[in-house]
């Protein structure tokens, strides 16, 4: 429930989340050096990216992050690429570096990006380190602007910029303004706090401050990244590109269209947040935005050129996001469909349920089917689901992604496969609903419209979204410490009829986000 | 800022050893030399046989007073040894009560060897034969610029041929107690081992300016450096699991840190005074009369500029003089022509004898004593008059220690050894033209003490721990020890620091 100021509770304890230091991503970084220096310097493509695999979809795990044996260097390529521009610009953003360089010159440049960078004010030891940088690069012979070149390099690579780390807070403690500030900018907007942000840091653990700076940000702009990413990672719709496509049976899918691909899919999600979508509509809106290249795809009358269009499509064919083309190529091979891919997102990201690992032999197995020629999806994932030891998870799954087969590896609609034969989008996807005590109940329906319509208004749907802002916002899985808060989110949702902004302004006012706990 | 250049260069010197230190300590950050385009620092190591020469024990000349407290002003006698000293009183500090602590766990029952063996590497010694470096080598490894550098060069200051005693070849010592580096004796041919490279003249033209990429890239290792002591501090705060994840970092910062050699810092300008001398302007070497000592105050001179040109010159950071004399000729200049008393005997053989070991100032002894203090204020002088590109003496960069093998040598005596120290001013904070009588330490404290004033952090040199720990305890030289009650078997071989 929520609070008079706001806050949202499930008994009279506090709830802090567990949280670890991590790295940057490469999108905050390049985020981050824009807007710490005004879009004057460019961040450097050497920053190394993230290892591994994420465990809850979501970019900003500490492990993903973690840097690898080589990555110090990379590191370090990368802070003197952005280093090596300071001297053209530094005159634009410190002017006393023409008309009086010296150490208080440098000092009014730490004043403002050393404070953005690390986003607090710099400590005495925090300013001296950088002062001896620039102090060395003088004794050297350097210029005033190389030395200041010299700090940045250093500056780029310390912790206070590279990670979001948090003071140790053993059982739990309330975070201070300034760690408020740095969750809620990079979980908002991928990036450092704003100048108004710092401002208000100070009083930030005052809700109603925290609300309305949450507020202010998630209206800007800069926000539409951070809203995209939660969306593309949570669907698991990465940006595709040619390569990730047979040219040969898609010969159409260029760079330009797989731009305006990912673009239109970016368009919507935003839309859905910002102007009021619910679970409903973002599960089963016919919206779609289009380009030339997007309105030709999907067989609508264009926009001018260079504009994009809100358009209404067909709402026999497309349902929300799932039907979004970004998201049904990325769940898909090359040049085949995936049912798996696809019932895999309904299942364990839209519903949140826990599927195991496929046996390690599972391609083996998936090579020595017995299977009809010309076989459609539907009799492939019959041969699948028959073996004993994939059934568990196949009959789960297939049924969903089943439902999408009427969709090809770009996304296009289609209703017969490449055989002639065509394609039967009806099943039943079973157990939905269940909870300890309560059986799921099976789900029929003649199409993918018809069940995503039934789990617009699935429970268990709004549950798992509000799970998945949590682990977005936390950035690891959630454990049954976190219930309050995501129950405090998942109420937040209901009782505004599943408007999505709700979510995230209310995980902005649990515990789990203004407390946290070690690990 | 250069403590990052130091402390990389120390690690990296001591055999690569950081990836196998704990976390923290690798992280820790330590005091090194300095190594900055201010003038460098230096050290010049002046040794002696046969320690104070007279005594034992209140029968000496050496000891300028019997407490701590100032020596006399310029121009008066330290005492009665140390007479040549006077014009130079205000530049030293003299030491009593230093032992030589781990010569007791030698059985070697020659008077001299586990001495000398022993004097400046503070190692354990394989009876009479040396284990570790001298105290030059260990100096000289970090001081240096860079490997091309001559590294503790060891320069004779007497013109007698090289008899292979153990006071010539087993003091100054490399690695292992490897012979030292000995310079050629032949003044004319140390000349030109010394200033071959030397080049004296218009200045060679200055190098490109460097781009800012140049300068990134040659500051990698320090900036690397930097970053990794900031994770120390910045992990601080943190959890266990967070501290965890960023020590990590830090390690693979340290791993690529070693992959980028700290380029040196451009060499200071030579000192308008760097004046490598002229092979002709020094005595013919192979004159007969040379090597029986009648010039030795000749030689002395020719070596010792030698010496102070190849520091002022920066040929080399770490020069010794090494009175290596220690049987015969002796000191023929010193006394009127033909009657030395050390031509038909020699100094070895005069200390043990020459008069009552209770006599506390035979004439002889002392006069020939006063060879060395002669040439030592003659070094200092010189070190003095050089002045570097700020405007400071060369001596005051330059720390110069004057020790011997033994304390008295007429009994093969290992305590209270004859420590005279001059020069870098500023490492002295109790001042200089002083005499120190403090508590018994060793000569690990000694040279632990000059490695920090050199600018390291060392606490000890040598062999640590007690007599027993460190080799084993002997009671050979127990009897003539003159410390009652100090050396047993759980005496340690460090004491702490100096009243300095």
């Amino acid at each position: 429930m929520q609070t008079p100021n706001g806050r949202y509770v499930c008994n009279d304890k506090v709830h802090p989340a567990a949280t670890q230091a991590r790295r940057l991503t490469a999108t905050e970084y390049q985020n981050a050096i824009s807007d710490a220096f005004d879009g004057r310097l460019t961040a450097s493509t050497k920053y190394p990216g993230s290892v591994g695999k994420s465990v809850t979809g979501f970019s900003t795990e500490a492990v993903f992050n973690d840097i690898g044996a080589g990555g110090a260097e990379q590191l370090m390529f990368a802070a003197e690429d952005v280093a090596l521009q300071v001297p053209g610009v530094l005159t634009q953003m410190v002017p006393c570096a023409s008309s009086a360089p010296g150490e208080p010159c440098v000092n009014t440049f730490l004043d403002k990006y050393g404070t953005r960078a690390y986003r607090r004010p710099l400590s005495t030891a925090e300013r001296n380190e950088l002062l001896d940088e620039y102090r060395a690069g003088v004794a050297s012979g350097a210029s005033f602007a190389e030395s200041m070149a010299m700090l940045v390099d250093h500056l780029l690579q310390m912790p206070q910029f590279l990670y979001l780390a948090e003071a140790a807070a053993g059982t739990g403690r309330a975070l201070d303004g300034y760690e408020l500030a740095s969750r809620l900018s990079f979980m908002l907007t991928d990036s450092i706090p704003d100048d108004a942000l710092l401002a208000a840091a100070p009083n930030l653990t005052s809700p109603a401050t925290l609300t309305a700076q949450a507020t202010r940000l998630l209206a800007a702009a800069k926000a539409n990244t951070a809203i995209a990413r939660f969306f593309r990672e949570w669907t698991g719709t990465f940006r595709v590109s040619p390569g990730d496509k047979d040219q040969t049976a898609f010969p159409f899918f260029d760079a330009a269209t797989a731009k305006s691909m990912n673009d239109s899919f970016d368009r919507f999600v935003v839309d859905q947040l910002r102007n009021q979508g619910t679970v409903r509509t973002l599960l089963r809106s016919t919206d779609a935005f289009v380009d030339a290249n997007m309105a030709s795809f999907f067989g609508v009358a264009a926009p001018p050129p260079g504009q994009w269009a809100k358009v209404s499509l067909d709402a026999r064919r497309y349902s929300g996001v799932v039907t979004q083309p970004a998201m049904l190529a990325s769940l898909a091979h090359s040049s085949e469909t995936s049912f798996v891919f696809r019932g895999r997102f309904i299942r364990k990201h839209l519903l949140c349920e826990n599927l195991g690992a496929p046996p390690a032999d599972a391609q083996s197995i998936f090579g020595s089917l017995p299977l009809p020629p010309n076989p459609t999806g539907k009799d492939i994932s019959a041969a699948v689901v028959a073996r004993a030891e994939c059934s568990g998870c196949h009959s789960l799954m297939n049924p969903a992604g089943l439902a999408f087969e009427q969709f090809d590896a770009v996304g296009r609609y289609r209703t017969t496969y490449g055989s002639g034969k065509t394609i039967d989008p009806s099943g039943v996807l079973p157990s939905v609903g269940g909870r300890p005590g309560v059986a799921g109940r099976d789900l029929s329906f003649a199409d993918q419209t018809a069940m995503m319509d039934q789990l617009a208004s699935e429970p268990q749907v709004t549950t798992c979204l509000a799970t998945q802002v949590f682990r977005f916002t936390v950035s690891r899985m959630d454990t049954p410490d976190d219930v309050c808060a995501i129950q405090g989110i998942g109420d937040a949702l209901t009782a505004s009829g599943g408007t999505l902004s709700q979510a995230i302004m209310a995980m902005v006012s649990t515990d789990a986000f203004t407390h946290r706990s070690d690990l | 800022m250069s403590q990052r250049i130091d402390r990389r260069r120390f690690l990296i010197g001591s055999g690569g050893s950081l990836l196998a230190l704990p976390m923290l300590e690798a992280l820790a950050p330590r005091t090194a030399f300095a190594q900055t385009a201010a003038p460098p620092r230096r050290l010049v190591v002046v040794f002696h046989p046969h320690g104070r020469v007279v005594g034992p024990g209140s029968n000496e000349n050496w000891s300028p007073r019997t407490t701590t407290g100032p020596l006399p002003g310029v121009g008066t006698a330290p005492s009665v040894a140390l007479a040549a000293l006077a014009p130079i009183s205000n530049e030293i500090v003299t030491l009593s009560n230093i032992d030589n602590i781990v010569r007791h766990t030698s059985g070697d029952p020659d008077g001299h060897a586990s001495a000398s063996a022993t004097c400046m590497t503070c190692v354990v010694p394989n009876g009479g034969n040396a284990r570790g470096p001298s105290i030059d080598y260990v100096a000289g490894l970090r001081l240096r610029s860079s490997p091309a550098q001559k590294m503790a060069i060891v320069i004779p200051a007497q013109a007698a041929p090289f008899d292979n005693s153990v006071t010539e070849n087993n003091v100054f010592l490399g690695a292992n107690g490897t012979p030292g580096n000995y310079q050629a004796i032949d003044p004319a041919q140390l000349i030109r081992d010394l200033f071959a490279s030397v080049q004296v003249g218009p200045p060679p033209p200055p190098p490109p300016t460097p781009t800012l990429n140049d300068r990134l890239t040659a500051r990698r290792g320090s900036i690397l450096d930097a970053v990794a002591k900031g994770f120390t501090s910045f992990r601080a705060g943190l959890n266990s699991a967070d501290r965890a994840r960023l020590d990590q970092h830090a390690q693979f910062i340290r791993d690529t840190e070693l992959r980028y050699p700290t380029v040196p810092p451009t060499p200071p300008p030579l000192p308008q005074s760097c004046a490598p001398p002229s092979t002709g302007s020094v005595p013919n070497y192979d004159w007969p009369s040379f090597r029986k000592g009648e010039h030795d105050d000749v030689f002395a001179q020719t070596q010792i500029e030698s010496l102070v040109q190849a520091l002022a010159c920066d040929v080399t950071r770490t020069a010794s003089l090494n009175f290596w004399a220690a049987g015969d000729p002796g000191f023929v200049t010193e006394f009127a022509p033909a009657n030395s008393p050390y031509i038909g005997g020699n100094w070895h053989a005069s200390i043990h004898g020459d008069g009552s070991p209770n006599d506390p100032s035979p004439a002889s002894l002392t006069k020939g004593f006063g060879f060395y203090a002669k040439y030592y204020t003659r070094l200092i002088q010189r070190l003095a008059a050089i002045q570097e590109t700020d405007g400071s003496r060369m001596l005051d960069n330059t720390l110069v220690v004057w020790v011997s093998d033994l304390g008295y040598g007429s009994g093969h005596y290992c305590y209270n050894y004859p420590v005279v120290l001059a020069g870098m001013k500023s490492a002295f904070p109790k001042g200089q033209g002083r005499h120190v009588v403090g508590q018994v330490n060793s000569l690990g404290d000694l040279y632990a003490q000059v490695l920090r004033m050199l600018g390291g952090s060392d606490t000890t040199y040598g062999s640590t721990g007690t007599l027993a720990t460190a080799g084993g305890f002997s009671t050979n030289f127990l009897p003539q020890m003159g410390r009652p009650g100090l050396i047993n078997k759980d005496t340690p071989l460090h004491f702490g620091p100096l009243d300095l």
